[in-house]
């Protein structure tokens, strides 16, 4: 377990993530795909944090407080709003694509063309 | 190989197998409950990688509220069990998304990172510590250095909720 791997895990989530996204008709399983890809991110963030040394660590050297210490978990605070967002974004995108059934009776992206000229 | 390793391995091809059935299987309800799988093995690696409050939030809010969201969503497609079709496409959305990873990964595994140093540095004590309880020092981070990043992501968790009931409101009553 290293970096490297953390890293090649999370890019091989976001591809997997990305291809749905591009591929998927439903627009449910659109937003799956999106879940699947803000995983990634978490996990690229997380495994940085654990591994990366922040960039005053070069500068400093020898004389690091405690306080500075703790910004090696600036990942994990990252990764804490970014899960907060996905919340966010996944409720808002299920009530817009409840709204479109409603008007539409459907969740299929091909007969969501409205908007097209 | 250690266990650690061990754990890592099982834990991302778990990963990665659930994630390809999301994205290939045909019933929607099923490829959900895939999701579930990806999110609880991303979880089990971020227990790995020493961030325990983390592995338990992603648990707790994917695994458990947005799955649950997006079930309900599911349960409004009309016929479920072959919804989760491709369009035209794929083949070449494939190659192009193969081709990311294969140049993602390459260059992610030959940067030259500046890497923690937990052996022989100035900070290896202070850090091991960290490391060795993490939740405690996210919470001073949390609420010392980016507080009002904090405060402001309730005010948008607020204004969703606000938001998303005024959307899904019946315009007629």
């Amino acid at each position: 377990m290293s970096l490297e791997s953390v890293l090649t895990l999370s890019a091989g989530l976001f591809a997997i993530g990305l291809f749905g996204v591009l591929t998927k008709r439903n627009l449910i399983a659109v937003l799956m795909c999106i879940e699947l890809m803000f995983n990634a991110i978490n996990v690229a963030a997380v495994g940085i944090s654990r591994y990366i040394a922040p960039s005053m660590f070069r500068i400093a050297g020898s004389d690091l407080n405690s306080e500075q210490v703790d910004l090696i978990l600036s990942g994990h605070v990252i990764s804490i709003f970014s899960i907060a967002i996905s919340a966010a974004e996944v409720s808002m995108a299920l009530a817009i694509i409840i709204l479109i059934y409603r008007t539409k009776n459907t969740v299929d992206i091909s007969d969501i063309n409205k908007m097209s000229g | 190989m250690n266990l650690t390793d061990i754990f890592f391995i099982i834990f991302s091809l778990i990963a990665f197998s659930s994630a390809l059935l999301v994205v290939f299987i045909q019933d929607l309800f099923k490829s959900a409950l895939m999701l579930v799988v990806t999110f609880i093995s991303v979880g089990g690696i971020f227990f790995l990688l020493n961030a325990e409050f983390l592995g338990v939030i992603q648990i707790l809010i994917y695994a458990g509220g947005i799955a649950i969201i997006i079930i309900f969503g599911v349960l409004m497609t009309k016929d479920m069990a072959t919804a989760n079709t491709s369009n035209i496409f794929m083949f070449i959305n494939g190659q192009i998304c193969l081709l990311f990873f294969v140049l993602l990964s390459y260059f992610l595994i030959n940067e030259e990172w500046f890497l923690l140093d937990l052996v022989n540095s100035s900070y290896a004590e202070q850090a091991k510590n960290l490391f060795s309880n993490t939740t405690d020092h996210l919470a001073t981070l949390l609420l010392k250095n980016w507080v009002i990043a904090f405060e402001f992501s309730s005010v948008l968790l607020l204004a969703v909720i606000i938001g998303s009931l005024a959307i899904v409101k019946d315009k007629n009553e």
